[in-house]
């Protein structure tokens, strides 16, 4: 038998990797999408060494340069006790990109692998019991069982994510279920099932492959609401505490001081917004990619 | 008989509950398959071919009656009852080959799976990588396409994948589930083509399900008319072409398009098509047939017809014979 061997080098990942690539690229607000979250995490990164006064996200008070309005010296000016508001924003930044993060690491393995496991043994008593815990998750608002959570326990940073996860992880749940649900319809499927190859196999070499884009999708979307749900928690007190900054606490004390100190609410409600608006694009970008991809 | 049959099928029923009440798919169907035999199996959609197919795959129990395979081994367990060798045996190809890969694996992936599913697990993976190209070396695709995902090839190339793919299991039976019939008309004759040519050089037996009679006449050995879930006639396909009986096939045979005035000629000239396949919910009583058959007679509408042997071979069942 004639045989030429093929190339084994030609990695067809790589290549499925570059035309998704091209495909996002041509998307002018998925890149701005994703350089508004490149830049978003280069300041958090390096936000101790890029703050022109790092010392004031803590414990400082500086009474000579309380209120001053934006300047060259302070680009986002100055709040009540003279702290500079650009270096406040951004290590607040850090924390709140680390509680979405944080968030998602907790929420979206466990909600997947529920899903899974509810939407490939559909009809039997695992996806009613799965299902129906998740949906009583899903009854109470997230904000409110969040609060509950971080009341329950101590009130800090890790609890406040734990909290804000425990709400989320039934929308991943109930997300991986659908899309399990519809791929499972799918003739490789079962194919793959007649053939013989083993459930794992199937859930995380069938089914998960197909669904991951809607929920890596839906994670870059999440992040914005996470954040959101965050500085609302630091709004009432709740997760980071002061003078440690946060972006919604920020918003939220400086409030009483508006309209004539506006700088202390706008910039980092006006950062809140950037963050939401970048993952937001960027979310979208990876779903036009992908949904055409898999077709 | 000389030699084992392949399939046996006997009372064949299954039942599917729905909202709307008992579906009937299919009522009581008995057909044999002999080895190295490509056997039609062909009937409008809704008249059970399929149900049969994916009973014998195992996708779905039978509500009554027997599968035996080889002789020995019982095929109305599902596919979760059933051993490893059985299923490594018999084989499905889909009617939708984009379907029926994953599109997101590519070619080489797709066909690995079967080698570590029914090969000796000793196998390097060279080995299997030269398993993998033999395979495709027989279905006729170039190597290059390995490293294809599934979704940028052609409907007949997936095809080609789904029938390489049954092949590294080497079965003896494949059960082909209208295989042609989602794909352009060139490419149909290339796949048929494939599949007998397959069937000859490496003994295989075949299950064809379709709605293409031209395609029967072409590949089949013997055939099955299927009509609301009932075996309406079963014979050699050369004497089905030259002498239906059921006036049902005689429809089927005369809806077929024709080009010439000469190939006019050969067709039945009886029954022309009239009225649709009954919803399967709300089967007729007696003959399945009655209510389209331009012979029908009083005992048609009461009493469902047997089968029977008609002439030596030829089975059919009608009141009228």
């Amino acid at each position: 038998m004639k045989k030429s061997r093929v190339e084994k080098s030609f990695n067809p990942r790589l290549e499925a990797l570059k035309k998704s690539w091209y495909k996002f690229s041509r998307n002018p607000l998925s890149l701005l999408g994703l350089s508004v979250i490149m830049v978003i995490f280069f300041l958090a990164i390096f936000a101790t060494v890029l703050a022109p006064y790092p010392e004031d996200s803590g414990l400082s008070v500086n009474f000579t340069r309380t209120f001053q309005s934006p300047s060259r010296q302070h680009l986002a000016g100055t709040d009540e006790y003279g702290r500079d508001i650009f270096s406040r924003m951004l290590v607040g930044l850090r924390y709140s990109l680390a509680i979405g993060l944080l968030v998602l690491i907790l929420a979206v393995p466990f909600g997947i692998l529920l899903g899974l496991l509810a939407g490939y043994y559909k009809e039997t008593w695992l996806e009613t019991i799965v299902m129906r815990f998740t949906e009583l998750f899903m009854s109470i608002p997230p904000l409110i069982l969040a609060m509950v959570i971080c009341t329950m326990f101590t009130n800090s940073y890790f609890f406040s994510s734990v909290g804000i996860a425990v709400a989320w992880w039934p929308w991943y749940t109930r997300l991986t279920y659908n899309l399990v649900i519809s791929v499972s319809n799918e003739l490789y499927v079962l194919y793959a099932k007649l053939s013989g190859i083993n459930v794992l196999k199937i859930i995380f070499k069938e089914i998960l492959p197909n669904i991951y884009p809607s929920i890596l999708t839906k994670m870059s979307l999440d992040m914005g609401s996470i954040i959101i749900i965050a500085s609302s928690m630091n709004f009432v007190g709740l997760g980071i505490q002061p003078p440690t900054p946060s972006l919604g606490a920020m918003v939220s004390n400086s409030i009483s001081y508006l309209p004539e100190y506006w700088w202390l609410t706008v910039f980092p409600a006006l950062l809140v917004i950037l963050i939401v608006l970048g993952f937001n694009l960027l979310g979208d970008g990876l779903n036009d990619i992908m949904s055409v991809e898999g077709k | 008989m000389e030699q084992k049959l392949v399939l046996d099928v006997k009372g064949l029923r299954k039942e599917f509950k729905t909202k709307q009440g008992k579906l009937v798919a299919v009522n009581g169907v008995d057909f044999q398959i002999r080895p190295g035999e490509i056997f039609g199996l062909v009937g409008e959609s809704g008249s059970g071919k399929s149900t049969i197919g994916f009973m014998i795959a195992g996708a779905y129990e039978p509500t009554a009656g027997m599968i035996s395979f080889k002789g020995e081994q019982d095929l109305t367990k599902s596919y979760k009852e059933r051993s490893k060798e059985l299923k490594r045996d018999i084989q499905l190809v889909f009617q939708d080959p984009g379907g029926s890969l994953n599109p997101r694996k590519t070619i080489r992936q797709i066909l690995l799976a079967p080698s570590q599913l029914y090969g000796d697990q000793h196998l390097t993976s060279a080995e299997r990588e030269s398993r993998i190209e033999e395979a495709m070396f027989r279905v006729g695709l170039p190597l290059s396409y390995l490293n294809k995902y599934s979704r940028a090839i052609g409907g007949g190339e997936k095809q080609l994948v789904c029938i390489a793919r049954a092949l590294i299991a080497e079965p003896s039976f494949i059960v082909l589930d209208e295989p042609t019939s989602a794909l352009d008309v060139s490419i149909q004759a290339k796949i048929t083509n494939k599949l007998s040519e397959l069937q000859k050089r490496e003994r295989l037996s075949y299950l064809f399900i379709t709605h293409n009679l031209c395609l029967v006449r072409n590949i089949c050995d013997r055939l099955a008319i299927m009509y609301l879930g009932d075996l309406c006639e079963y014979t050699e396909t050369t004497e089905f072409f030259r002498n239906p009986l059921h006036p049902y096939t005689q429809m089927l045979l005369s809806s077929i398009p024709v080009l010439s005035e000469e190939e006019e000629r050969l067709k039945p000239e009886k029954a022309k098509s009239v009225g649709e396949i009954p919803n399967p919910l709300n089967r007729p009583a007696g003959c399945s047939f009655h209510a389209r058959c331009p012979m029908k007679m009083a005992v048609c509408t009461k009493e469902v017809p047997e089968i029977r042997e008609v002439s030596p071979g030829h089975f059919a069942s009608c009141h009228r014979l």
